[in-house]
């Protein structure tokens, strides 16, 4: 598949069923220079029915679940046509992390920050590609010091015996509000 | 073509073999029928696919082959003043290549080949059945071919004087005269621009099925194979007014989905025994549809018609293997207790949509199983009824079911609403 487009797809074995996809995060989104794995299964009635597509790698985003990377796509499920194909369904996945539609959210929590605090949203997302995806830096002042603040709240969590993903996703949810955060963790 | 071969000439009700080669003209023909019954050659005209023929026209240019039968009878006969083959006037570069090896027409020849083949369009008169009519013009198009009435013609069979021509397809495939089970596929085509195929991608299809989108999204015919059986094994196709139970493009453009296959006979791609299938599904969904109910008698799935005393009751007695069942819960009549099928809960309790399609024994030998799978592994459509598994996603469900399409959320078993996507999106 063309390196240009920021889309590519290989073999896991032989059985040309389950493929590993990966897709670059698109400029001027949080998920910039990012590189994002995907699992993609074919069921047997491929082309007629969608392919399964998860994401692997751990992403802040509206319309995917932080907890197991699924996706919600109309594409993938009832608009899918058989005239499709995986390069349609990556391109797809692309844009869908260029333009989100907190509306028809997978994931409730990251939708509600998305309209509740974009800028929050933006750095929460940020924060993860840097950590899931290995995405560029902020350039941003303001926003180098937000995510140096995160940093320090995850380590903090972590220092009162939470392991680093529980800590990450509790402040995460809750705004990187560390009272909050704790209080959600020992619920 | 074979240097030895024969035509059939039907003349005066008899018909006689005529040897000839591959460099016969009709003048061959039509001189041999004047010596053998005594006449002038001047006397004898040539029927063959509509078309009167003249001497100058080779026979394997007119498509004429070994065994081919050609009509002749007595009449003057007039030569054109420009011989044929100049009037043609060749528009492009591969008009050049020998024609009779370009199939123009794909038939399912459902009786012999059992396969999609190359046809070839004759045309008979409507009136006596017999090929020898001359038409006044030829077909230019499809609907010239499938409305009656468009093309006329003159019969010159003796005291018939048809009224019209009919068209009608044989198979290339195979020699013989079982033209009536070979039907025409309009949208079978040529793949003369090497179109790919819109699911395989290949490229190197031919013939191709191209949908009539705007876009003439193509595919193969094996994978139009597949599309159908899949469609038709999750009942995926749909009631359309003037088609009937049919499928549309599987392209993803805007006018695709209501691009719909027109002629059902593309659907005998599938083979005979699904064609019987798909027709037995037509005519159930269209029953269903119209509130009739299909009796859940093991081996049965009679189609019922629900009558005033039904309304009241919910009580039928199956006509044709006498079962007494419930008309709500498709199980065998219990009186005036309430249901016990535990996919009626809620709403779809009161709906009589639950379609409970016949069981056919010698096809599904593991019934009782299956049902206790599917108790297990699916929840009901909270409108319809239709046992339905989630394979992953979102808790957003959508009924599958082309007639019902309920939007309903799988945690609460009820219509999906704003309150679902914000508390259990995702479980």
């Amino acid at each position: 598949m063309a390196e240009t487009a920021g889309v590519h797809v290989e073999l896991v074995d032989n059985s040309f069923l389950k493929l590993r996809g990966e897709i670059k995060g698109p400029p001027d989104t949080p998920f910039d220079g990012g590189k994002y794995i995907l699992d993609i299964t074919i069921p047997e009635t491929y082309p007629f029915n969608p392919p399964k597509v998860t994401f692997r790698t751990k992403i802040w985003h509206p319309n995917i679940s932080s907890v197991t990377g699924a996706i919600c796509l109309d594409i993938l499920k009832d608009q899918w046509a058989a005239a499709m194909t995986l390069r349609t369904v990556l391109l797809s996945l692309q844009s869908l992390l260029s333009s989100a539609e907190p509306d028809d959210p997978q994931d409730a929590v990251v939708a509600k920050q998305y309209k509740d605090d974009f800028t929050c949203y933006k750095r929460t997302a940020k924060h993860w590609a840097v950590v899931y995806a290995q995405a560029s830096a902020c350039q941003n002042k303001e926003d180098v010091e937000a995510l140096a603040l995160f940093d320090k709240n995850i380590q903090q969590l972590m220092q009162m015996g939470f392991s680093e993903q529980d800590s990450r996703v509790a402040l995460s949810s809750k705004n990187w509000n560390v009272e909050a955060a704790v209080e959600c963790l020992f619920s | 073509m074979d240097d030895d071969m024969h035509v059939f000439v039907k003349f005066n009700s008899s018909t006689v073999p005529i040897s000839v080669n591959s460099s016969s003209t009709v003048h061959d023909i039509r001189k041999e029928i004047s010596k053998t019954n005594n006449i002038k050659t001047g006397e004898v005209r040539i029927i063959f696919a509509g078309k009167e023929l003249h001497d100058h026209q080779k026979l394997k240019d007119m498509d004429i082959q070994n065994h081919t039968v050609v009509h002749a009878f007595r009449g003057r006969h007039l030569e054109p003043r420009t011989p044929l083959h100049l009037q043609k006037v060749s528009t492009n570069a591969s008009d050049q290549s020998d024609k009779s090896s370009v199939p123009t027409y794909f038939v399912l020849c459902r009786r012999v080949c059992g396969a999609v083949k190359p046809g070839k369009l004759r045309i008979r008169c409507v009136g006596c059945r017999e090929d020898k009519i001359i038409v006044t013009k030829e077909p230019q198009q499809w609907s010239d071919i499938l409305q009656k009435g468009v093309i006329q013609g003159v019969c010159h069979t003796q005291g018939c004087r048809g009224p019209q021509p009919e068209f009608y397809f044989k198979c290339r495939g195979h020699e013989g005269q079982d033209h009536d089970h070979v039907v025409p596929l309009p949208l079978v085509r040529n793949n003369f621009l090497k179109v790919s195929c819109m699911t395989c991608l290949d490229d190197d299809s031919n013939p191709i099925l191209v949908f009539p989108c705007p876009s003439n999204h193509a595919m193969c015919v094996s994978c139009f194979e597949s599309y159908c059986l899949h469609q038709l094994n999750s009942r995926q196709f749909v009631e359309h007014e003037s088609a009937g139970y049919t499928l549309s493009c599987p392209g993803y453009d805007a006018d695709c989905r209501s691009a719909f296959v027109l002629d059902v006979h593309h659907f005998g791609i599938m083979g005979r025994e699904n064609y019987e299938r798909y027709k037995q599904f037509g005519a159930e969904e269209c029953l269903l549809k119209m509130g009739g109910v299909l009796c859940p008698g093991t081996n049965c799935g009679m189609g019922i018609f629900l009558d005033d005393a039904t309304e009241q009751t919910n009580h039928v007695e199956c006509s044709e293997c006498g079962l007494h069942f419930c008309v709500l819960c498709k199980e065998e009549y219990h009186g005036e207790e309430t249901c016990s099928n535990m996919l009626l809960q809620g709403e779809a309790a009161n709906s009589r949509l639950l379609s409970h399609y016949a069981v056919n024994m010698s096809l599904s030998k593991y019934d009782t199983e299956s049902a206790s799978t599917i108790r297990k592994t699916t929840k009901p459509c909270p409108q319809c009824g239709t046992p339905i598994e989630k394979s992953g996603g979102c808790m957003h469900m959508e009924c599958p079911l082309a007639r019902c399409q309920f939007s309903w959320c799988w945690i609460c078993g009820t219509e999906w609403t704003p309150d679902c996507q914000d508390n259990h999106w995702f479980g």
